[in-house]
């Protein structure tokens, strides 16, 4: 038996799917969060019947005509794949706005169930319902729901076994059927919801009355304070998962990694080759544990910002950052995927389906992994502590520093490919503000833990296994003697794009080749740079603080504080791992879009390092870094053609409009 | 000796493991191994959208 979750946006269809059969699927206090189908069993306390009973969660829907892509998951699915009953999720504080969708899902002939959710918040907003006139007036079951309680669940599920099977009339049946928006008949089927409505409910307050909520929303998404106030809170986020809470918990279990090294070390006797010795100790714990070391530190910002985005305030961030997108050529909407993409860019770039415009759509997944993301965390982490006391203004600047870039970025190719974009509209149905769920945002930061972990048990010590064979032999496969590190494979392919690299501060073989493997997970930065050079790990168990031997580290790197930075931003800034250039490539489905995407995040990672090195090395000595001149050179070959592309643009445009006229 | 060959298989037996992860989620999803979303980023979502059409209004004087 099949179970359809379909419903309105943010009305809580992943919270019930959850409930309902105890998968751990991303939710979110904002419309939006989810843009595909998830699938899941209903768990065996809430199954009377004890069969199978398959139930799909589907991204919300304001109705059956898509108007956007994710939309149309949830059309085709309900009108295409037939399930045996709906469920319709509908949020009791909105009745009216929900009950648009609910009248036309009512219309497919598909047994369908209300639940009538959030039924916590009624008393509180001063709402009555009467849900028995409700399923009189529109001739099915309505169960009353809590799906962040688990209220009602197996009511609601022995409600849709029992009506599944026995077809559905419909109360209100359009003339133009439920697929074409016909503003006539629209307004009918509103005009029959509002008498529902009028019928069944009772409000005791007033929209016009001036809440808490709008309260705060006056200070916290103002035109002025709305930036500074997020600024302030990204600060603390990051100061508290880097320099405080973070480190504080990894301090733990990097003294476990530490012990279990030196108990592998103990075991091995010294008759063992010391090429497969190293390789156990050096290439997979050594290079695993320095990234896993900073585990922790990602899980306390994954908790906080999904406190943050459960209380409700991350939709306030995409109504503040709108007036700045809009001007760029991009919409509020394209904020969303962004603050999703600090977590991960992947889904980040996933939900920019959301978006309508296709230019607005395509530039968002081109701009969203310039925000760092959980893996670039570890990177920013291990650089703030090596060169820069105190950690939290670094990743805070970094975060800061990927929107001035993506704001910048938005600009460049607005006036590339102006052409065809329309202006946009950003509506968005802010959340009410709640005290946020410590169990949700624990269930959020543990599968993202999870996550990293199965990424460094796999990908991450491939990878570190690979660099530290290719550094350990020569093409000839004789093993590379001491001193002659220079002789490795490693060094001979990542030798010439560390000439590249001159001009920014680190013409390093090792740190091309760290920056190299970045590309397949961003953490492989950190792995790598601990193989290469043969540290432990960075975290120093006894001494509490980020990185152990800071100087002695930064020594062996040999690189200066202003080149560090050049360093950090470099490899934030220029293209993601694959698996996002895949998420890329599948979101904005043009192959020319996706290699001008490459192209320009490059381009600008390689612009923003050199200007961060050139002018701090300015700035602190007195004169210009390494290779000035061959850098400017290559910087000003990457900004000649962007002016170059956009002039172009600006000259066909006008000569079509002198044709037109 | 013995202990080489302890080594290596303790060496081939994580690498084994590791591979056998990534190539067991390659096949359950369709995108990229060990990444969480692997199974969901490369699913397109298929069937036409329909644009919002905007019903005109009238403006009173002076709005």
């Amino acid at each position: 038996m099949k179970i359809a979750l379909a419903g309105n946006p943010n009305s809580g269809k992943t919270t019930l799917f959850n409930a309902i059969t105890g998968k751990v699927e991303h939710v979110g206090n904002w419309a939006g969060v989810t843009v595909d189908k998830k699938e899941g069993d209903v768990k065996k306390e809430l199954n009377k019947f004890h069969k199978e009973i398959r139930v799909l969660d589907l991204p919300g829907a304001y109705s059956i005509a898509p108007y956007t892509s994710e939309e149309s998951i949830t059309s085709n699915f309900v009108i295409n794949e037939h399930p045996d009953v709906i469920i319709n999720i509908v949020d009791a504080t909105s009745l009216n706005r929900s009950l648009l969708f609910t009248t036309q899902l009512l219309e497919l002939g598909i047994p369908l169930v209300i639940a009538l959710n959030k039924n916590d918040l009624l008393e509180k907003k001063g709402i009555r319902i009467n849900t028995k006139e409700l399923s009189n007036k529109l001739g099915c079951s309505v169960v009353d729901t809590a799906s962040i309680d688990g209220k009602g669940l197996t009511d609601l599920i022995t409600e849709a076994v029992n009506v599944a099977g026995k077809g559905q009339k419909a109360p209100y049946e359009s003339p133009n059927g439920i697929t074409e928006l016909e503003p006539e008949g629209d307004r009918e089927r509103f005009a029959f919801v509002d008498q529902v409505v009028n019928a069944v409910e009772e409000r005791k307050v007033e929209s016009y009355r001036v809440t808490k909520q709008d309260q705060i929303d006056r200070i916290v998404a103002h035109k002025y304070l709305g930036i500074p106030i997020f600024a302030l809170i990204i600060y603390l986020v990051f100061s508290i998962s880097q320099n405080y809470l973070g480190v504080f918990l990894a301090d733990f279990l990097v003294g476990w990694i530490d012990r279990f090294y030196d108990f592998v070390e103990g075991l091995i006797s010294t008759n063992v080759s010391p090429i497969l010795s190293t390789l156990l100790l050096d290439g997979i714990i050594g290079g695993v544990g320095a990234v896993v070391g900073f585990l922790p530190l990602i899980m306390v910002l994954f908790f906080l910002l999904a406190l943050l985005e459960d209380c409700g305030y991350m939709a306030r961030v995409a109504v503040v950052m709108d007036r700045y997108l809009k001007k760029v050529g991009l919409s509020g909407k394209s904020i969303i995927p962004m603050v999703i993409g600090t977590g991960c860019a992947i889904p980040g770039i996933m939900a920019t389906r959301t978006i309508k415009d296709e230019r607005q759509r395509r530039t968002t997944a081109m701009l969203t992994p310039f925000m760092p993301c959980g893996a670039k965390l570890p990177v920013i982490a291990l650089f703030a502590g090596v060169f820069f006391e105190d950690a939290g203004w670094v990743g805070a600047s970094m975060y800061f520093t990927g929107i001035a870039i993506i704001i910048i970025g938005a600009l460049v190719i607005k006036n590339i490919t102006k052409e065809g974009s329309s202006r946009s509209y950003f509506i968005m149905e802010l959340p009410e503000y709640r005290i946020p769920s410590i169990k949700r945002a624990l269930v959020s930061m543990m599968s993202n833990a999870k996550a990293f972990i199965v990424k460094a048990a796999t990908i991450i010590l491939i990878s570190n296994v690979i660099v530290q064979i290719m550094q350990t032999y020569t093409w000839r496969f004789n093993v590379v003697e001491e001193g002659m590190e220079g002789a490795s494979i490693l060094s001979d392919i990542a030798s010439p794009i560390a000439i590249l690299l001159v001009p920014l501060g680190f013409g390093a073989w090792q740190l091309a080749a760290a920056a190299i493997t970045g590309f397949i997970a961003k953490e492989n930065v950190v792995g790598t740079l601990a193989v290469v050079y043969g540290i432990r790990n960075f975290i120093d168990a006894e001494e509490f603080a980020l990185v152990s031997g800071a100087e002695s580290v930064a020594s062996v790197m040999g690189m200066t504080s202003v080149a560090a930075l050049a360093y950090l931003v470099f490899n934030l800034f220029t293209p993601p791992c694959f698996a996002a250039i895949g998420a890329m490539n599948s979101e904005m489905e043009s192959k020319k879009w996706l290699w001008a995407g490459i192209g320009f995040q490059l381009g600008m990672g390689y612009t923003v390092a050199y200007l961060v090195y050139q002018i701090g090395t300015l700035i602190t000595t007195g004169s210009f870094g390494d290779a000035v001149i061959p850098g400017f050179i290559a910087v000003g070959l990457f900004i000649g053609f962007i002016v170059y592309l956009m002039r172009k643009n600006k000259v066909a445009v006008s000569d079509r409009v002198k044709e037109a006229a | 000796m013995l202990g080489n060959i302890i080594i290596f298989v303790v060496i081939a037996t994580i690498i084994g493991g590791a591979v056998a992860k990534i190539l067991k989620d390659k096949k359950n999803g369709s995108g990229c191994a060990s990444c969480p979303y692997n199974s969901s980023c490369s699913t397109k979502p298929s069937g036409p959208t329909q644009s919002l059409k905007i019903v005109e209004t009238e403006k009173e004087k002076g709005q």
